[in-house]
């Protein structure tokens, strides 16, 4: 059942997405044809155009994507359609599970779509080379092994971030919902709550990680490879403590109902 | 025998304001049971409590066929609330495919040749739809599924004599046989010739539970008449 | 055909009636098959559960019988739907008789205007 929950809210989220896929793709398409021409200086007016249309167009995936994911927790849970969906025979678990995964699913597409975009314009040997440069830099200030994991663990950082800002959604629409009357207001309110209280309390942990660290031994501009390190670790630590116990509340506070209006 | 349905001290308040009030009620197998009461007299909160909607008041007991409300009572329960609650994005195929995808009990054949004597094209959006035309949409999907258990919210309000008789053709036409309907209304004189028992519910009590037959012969009124007595405003 | 029922009365009493009608004036002949109780049910717009309650009452009346497996008969008993045609029409004559005498004709009067009437 959980199969079928997932294609249908999959599919509801992102049949909107695939426009601005679409979009995004001709955007970037356009900007590389645009630069491998000849740079005229209308050329160049027009490849400036396409560049911040390309941005704008990424930074609304971005948005569009969390909107959808909780446009259709709020919808389908809480709305009209949710005399359907409580009513199915389907567990609250899986119901909330499905949305869930396909929020994690959607994400990942949509930033997978915007790197693959990125990496299709600006992606050339001269660009090429410039990233190895930076990659060296980096490997020579730590070993070879810590620069790849820096970059993996900054991707894997900004991934669960996002997933963050979207747990961070749902918590506020289940717990806006549990009271009778302002239930939007209640749920952007404790969404937002929920987001900047965890986020300062994870700027004061790593304060404290690196308060830890011996300033002597900063080198070239790069902290220590033991802080770096340790801040990054602790990050990661904590999204993911985040993430797990959003999931676990917002899971526990949807498995002991609903009241629908 | 074991009741289809029963419910125990079940209570729901709202902001402090008790909608239902220590409701006990048993529904047996193979009746059919008019839930009668005014607007706001707690006939939609009840409903809306069986179908896991609503979370009771503690110490409030519902169980289907001895279960607790879950997968099982979902399952073999069919219910039409009274908005529409398709996804407007969808084509009717697309609903009757949800359906089937959800339901094991759900008649794809009968829904299609429901849809047929409608005239109604499978083809068409939900939110190109009128609201009557969901509403008969809705009634359809309800009723081909073999349930143990329907559940009728407000069928009746706000239709044309012509529909009304359209769906309660639906209705007594299409439910399996041996199964309960529960059919909440105000409008009562329009369906209490099918009813086997009654359900009065006044202020979110149950003020009166009987037979159709033996409340009128004791009376000596129609159902119609005993409510208009019993709820004169 | 539409069917009215009154809702002051049970309805599988009304119900009693419209099939013994059936049986009287030969809609059901002695002997034939009855439809089921579900088509019954429909054909009247009336709850099966109230059809089946009315169908056991005629039973009891050995007007109708059930076989296993079949279905529900009317009766072969000829005899017995000549009586209940019998017992209807005498009912029929007495209210006509009754409501002739409360406008003061009596029984001679009222076979007078049953004449001029049209069969």
């Amino acid at each position: 059942m959980l199969k079928k929950l997932f294609k249908y809210d999959f599919i509801w989220i992102n049949k909107i997405m695939i426009i601005y896929y679409i979009i995004l793709l001709v955007i970037s398409i356009l900007t590389k044809t645009v630069e491998s021409m000849n740079q005229t200086f209308l050329l160049l007016i027009i490849d400036k155009i396409l560049s911040s249309m390309f941005i704008g167009c990424a930074i609304s995936v971005i948005i569009t994507t969390f909107m959808r994911i909780w446009a259709r927790f709020l919808v389908n849970n809480y709305k009209d359609e949710s005399y359907l969906t409580h009513t199915l025979p389907v567990t609250k678990n899986q119901i909330f599970n499905s949305k869930i995964l396909a929020g994690i699913t959607s994400i990942l597409i949509s930033t997978l779509v915007i790197v693959g975009c990125i990496a299709l314009i600006y992606l050339n040997a001269n660009n090429w080379e410039f990233l190895k440069a930076m990659f060296e830099s980096l490997v020579q200030a730590y070993s070879k092994f810590t620069a790849v994991s820096y970059i993996v663990g900054l991707i894997v950082l900004v991934i669960l971030e996002l997933f963050y800002i979207m747990f961070a959604g749902i918590l506020g629409l289940v717990i806006g919902h549990r009271s009778n009357n302002h239930k939007i207001l209640k749920s952007v309110i404790f969404g937002f709550i929920s987001y900047m209280v965890l986020l300062v309390l994870s700027f004061v942990i790593v304060g404290i990680t690196s308060s830890f660290t011996d300033s002597s031994l900063i080198y070239n501009g790069f902290p220590p490879v033991s802080t770096m390190k340790a801040i990054g670790l602790t990050f990661v630590i904590i999204y993911i403590i985040y993430n797990i116990s959003h999931y676990l509340l917002a899971k526990h506070l949807f498995n002991k109902g609903v009241n629908v209006e | 025998m074991g009741s289809l349905l029963e419910i125990k001290n079940l209570s729901k308040t709202f902001d402090n304001k008790k909608i239902l009030d220590n409701v006990n009620l048993n529904i047996e197998k193979g009746r059919i049971i008019g839930l009668l009461g005014k607007n706001g007299a707690g006939k939609s909160t009840l409903i809306k409590l069986i179908n896991d909607l609503l979370t009771a008041d503690e110490g409030g007991v519902i169980l289907f066929k001895g279960k607790k409300l879950g997968v099982y009572s979902k399952e073999h329960i069919s219910y039409l609330p009274e908005r529409t609650y398709l996804d407007k994005g969808m084509k009717v195929s697309d609903v009757i495919k949800f359906f089937k995808d959800f339901y094991s009990n759900f008649d794809e054949k009968k829904a299609y040749a429901l849809l047929k004597d409608l005239n109604l094209d499978s083809d068409i959006r939900i939110s190109k739809m009128s609201k009557g035309m969901q509403e008969k949409l809705q009634l359809i999907l309800v009723m081909s599924r073999d349930a143990d258990l329907y559940i009728l919210d407000e069928p009746l309000s706000g239709v044309d004599p012509a529909t009304r008789d359209y769906i309660l053709d639906t209705i007594l036409s299409n439910f399996k046989e041996g199964s309960s309907i529960i059919i909440s209304t105000h409008l009562i004189s329009d369906i209490e010739r099918i009813l086997d028992d009654v359900v009065f519910i006044d202020k979110g009590k149950v003020v009166i539970s009987s037979s159709a037959d033996e409340l009128r012969t004791k009376e000596k009124a129609s159902i119609d008449d005993i409510f208009r007595r019993e709820f004169k405003c | 055909m539409d069917f009215t029922f009154d809702n002051n009365i049970p309805i599988y009493i009304q119900l009693l009636e419209y099939i013994k009608i059936y049986l009287i004036s030969g809609v059901f002949k002695a002997g034939d098959k009855l439809p089921s109780v579900r088509d019954f049910a429909n054909t009247f717009k009336v709850n099966p559960n109230t059809m089946q309650k009315a169908l056991q009452e005629l039973e009891s009346m050995n007007l109708i019988y059930t076989e296993r497996t079949n279905g529900k008969y009317v009766t072969k008993d000829e005899k017995l739907l000549e009586k209940l045609k019998d017992e209807y029409a005498i009912t029929l004559a007495k209210s006509y008789i009754s409501g002739m005498k409360k406008i003061g004709l009596g029984k001679a009067d009222s076979i007078k205007y049953l004449e001029g009437l049209d069969g």
